[in-house]
């Protein structure tokens, strides 16, 4: 029996050692494929460091890829093939994310897999590409896009993470007042009465089980990542002082045909009167008679657009042509 | 065609009117007389000139104070003057000149009476002096004027000229039809709705407009003498001869009808703006006008002469004309650009404003 156990202790400690070593096997593929040529080699090795711990924090996979040539029609499909063709994912579920800059067209779309699907919602994955395209991708900043966007995935993911936990503490704390409660019951009455108060108990724990999660911890959440990004978008919009001088020079540029032409204007005194004001009669003032006549109303309505509810239980899915369901989102930039 | 001028009762000099005293002035002894003195003067003289030719026989028998020639060449009149020779051009519209060369003061009565009479003139309230004065302040601070414009030797003349304007008064009756928009919004969660109530306003109204002005003056430039206003009207007094003494005047030249349709055009405009701003627009979110009618009544129409004084400035063979408000002083004209001081201030407070700008940047945000 001890040999059992000591074999059963040998073999747990095996597999919580081989599993995070497994995501940085050296036969995994590249998690930073630059074919574009976008990226400097320390910039990969920064980038390709970033996701390794990220891999090692999530469990999910995570891929930067670019191309200078567009290899089908819809982007987001290629994001889709990229990731299930090259051996991505971790797991048996194949959790990741692959986000691939098209050079071609100037396209960007991210790919979502397994449990990512679930980690980022449609709204957080247009808002992580969108922000690093228009932001960065479009200025040529290829290797701080990538670093926004790596920062922003982490952000959620631990944030996707942190409401996953709170959940839990929520519904075992429910779980466990219900069990008091049933006890205290137990105490009170009879052996008859005790099994129905657990009754009662078990139905409430089940209850609360089925709700979604807590909308308001969900959303301020994602509040508090926007403010985050927002800090994050300011750190990172420190300027050189070379940024300021086209600003100065279109200031300058501005104040100087105010001034010239107010200058110019002094020059000529020349005007003709077009009313008659300072001839109105001091004596006899003006008589004005007012009417307001109302004619008829008018109600019109306009049904309101709705903003996509913001979901932290992850994404809507489509299939690859490979039959895999993925999560994501693309652009242009 | 008459002629007159008024003569000093003690030295015979020409009398000149002082805008500084109102009064009538000799240059030679320096007597003053006032302007309703001299009038029954003139009365009084001219009738015992005209007792003498009745007399006969008598004719060269008394020297006779000398006069002003008159002669037509080729179809312009030319005066001689008395006391230089010199002699003076007049076209249809002038009233009254002087020498150019010892500025002998010379009145066409002719020209200021009967249709041509006006009811009111605003005599001279500043005189030459003022008018350099007010020609210098004018250009003072003017950092794009060339430096040589300010000199006394490019001011070519100054004159001062009694100009003919027709004073128009009126009473103005309209209406002015507008339609407004009242909007409200409100929401359910599903739709948004709008509730536009419309309204018809109506505003009848009744302005009276006094002595606007319109220069009856062909050869004055319409738009600087609107930009000499206003007068002083109030100022205004009945009209004599005696003020025309030593200034240049004109008569009218554009009837009074075909002046109206300038003042219509600014009384109309001022009263629409009345009616309007009687729009409570703060109530309503949007009111445009549908149509406005005005019509005159109780019309008088006064013939003034204002004064103007007018100075012609030389400048790289161009002249540059201003005019003066002979009794405010308001100063109307356009100065010429040097446009070299205009690229080197362009460039210098683009670099300066640029330079600053760029500092205060990296000061503040960097």
């Amino acid at each position: 029996m001890k040999k059992i156990r000591f074999v059963a202790a040998l073999l747990c400690l095996f597999l919580v050692n081989v599993m995070p070593v497994s995501a940085d096997d050296a036969a995994s593929p590249p998690k930073v494929v630059d074919h574009a040529n976008l990226l400097r080699d320390t910039e990969e090795a920064e980038l390709t460091e970033k996701i390794n711990s990220m891999i090692e924090k999530f469990q999910i996979d995570v891929v930067l890829y670019t191309e200078s040539r567009k290899h089908g029609a819809d982007i987001q499909n290629e994001a889709d093939l990229l990731f299930d063709n090259n051996g991505y994912g971790i797991g048996d579920t194949k959790d990741g994310v692959l986000f691939l800059l098209s050079m071609q067209e100037r396209e960007w779309a991210i790919s979502t897999h397994g449990k990512a699907i679930d980690m980022f919602s449609d709204y957080a994955l247009n808002k992580m590409g969108q922000k690093a395209a228009e932001k960065y991708f479009s200025k040529g900043h290829y290797s701080n896009g990538f670093n926004s966007f790596l920062d922003t995935l982490d952000r959620t993911a631990d944030n996707h993470m942190k409401s996953i936990e709170q959940a839990k503490d929520n519904n075992a704390g429910i779980a466990e007042q219900g069990t008091n409660e049933a006890n205290e019951a137990n105490e009170a009455n009879e052996a008859n009465e005790a099994d129905e108060a657990n009754g009662s108990a078990d139905i409430e724990v089940s209850e609360e089980k089925d709700q979604p999660q807590d909308s308001s911890t969900t959303d301020k959440v994602e509040q508090n990542q926007e403010e985050q990004d927002q800090e994050k978008e300011d750190e990172e919009d420190e300027k050189t002082p070379v940024d300021y001088i086209i600003p100065a020079l279109i200031c300058g540029l501005i104040i100087t045909l105010i001034i010239m032409r107010k200058m110019k204007k002094k020059l000529k005194a020349v005007k003709s009167q077009d009313d008659a004001d300072v001839y109105k009669s001091k004596d006899i003032g003006a008589k004005i008679y007012k009417n307001d006549e109302f004619l008829t109303s008018k109600i019109t309505k306009t049904r309101l657009e709705k903003h996509e509810p913001k979901s932290s239980g992850g994404g809507t899915t489509h299939t690859s042509s490979n039959g895999e369901k993925h999560g994501g989102a693309s652009g242009k930039f | 065609m008459s002629i007159k001028g008024y003569k000093c009762p003690s030295c015979g000099g020409n009398l000149v009117f002082n805008s500084d005293t109102q009064k009538l002035q000799c240059p030679s002894c320096g007597n003053e007389i006032e302007m309703d003195e001299i009038q029954k003067y003139a009365e009084v003289v001219e009738s015992a000139d005209e007792q003498e030719d009745t007399y006969e026989g008598d004719e060269g028998s008394q020297e006779s104070p000398k006069e002003w020639e008159v002669k037509e060449v080729d179809g312009k009149i030319i005066y001689t003057c008395p006391a230089c020779g010199g002699e003076v051009d007049a076209d249809q519209t002038t009233a009254a000149t002087k020498c150019p060369y010892c500025d002998s003061p010379l009145i066409l009565p002719g020209q200021v009476s009967g249709e041509f009479r006006p009811d009111l003139i605003i005599p001279f309230q500043l005189d030459d002096k003022d008018a350099k004065e007010a020609y210098q302040k004018f250009c003072k601070g003017k950092r794009l004027l060339p430096k040589m414009f300010q000199s006394d030797q490019r001011l070519k003349e100054i004159k001062g000229i009694y100009v003919p304007f027709w004073l128009y008064s009126c009473k103005v009756e309209g209406t002015m039809t507008l339609d407004a928009q009242k909007k409200k919004t409100w929401s359910d969660g599903d739709y948004e709705y709008t509730q536009t109530d419309f309204y018809l306003l109506t505003r009848d109204g009744e302005v009276y407009f006094e002595h606007v002005p319109v220069d009856g003056s062909v050869e004055m430039d319409d738009s600087y003498m609107e930009s000499i206003e206003p007068f002083e009207i109030d100022q205004a007094v009945p009209f004599q001869e005696g003020y025309l003494s030593g200034y240049e005047a004109m008569k009218y030249d554009q009837a009074k009808d075909e002046c109206w349709d300038r003042a219509e055009k600014r009384i109309d405009k001022t009263f629409g703006g009345i009616l309007y701003d009687s729009v409570e627009t703060y109530k309503y979110s949007s009111v445009s006008s549908r149509g406005f009618t005005a019509s005159y009544s109780n019309k008088t129409v006064k013939y003034a002469l204002l004064p103007v004084w007018v100075l012609n400035v030389k400048y790289k063979d161009k002249m540059y004309h201003f005019a003066m408000n002979g009794q405010t002083g308001k100063m109307a004209g356009i100065l010429p650009v040097d446009w070299k001081l205009f690229w080197k201030y362009t460039l210098g407070i683009f670099a300066g404003s640029s330079l600053i700008i760029y500092i205060l940047m990296l000061i503040f945000l960097l």
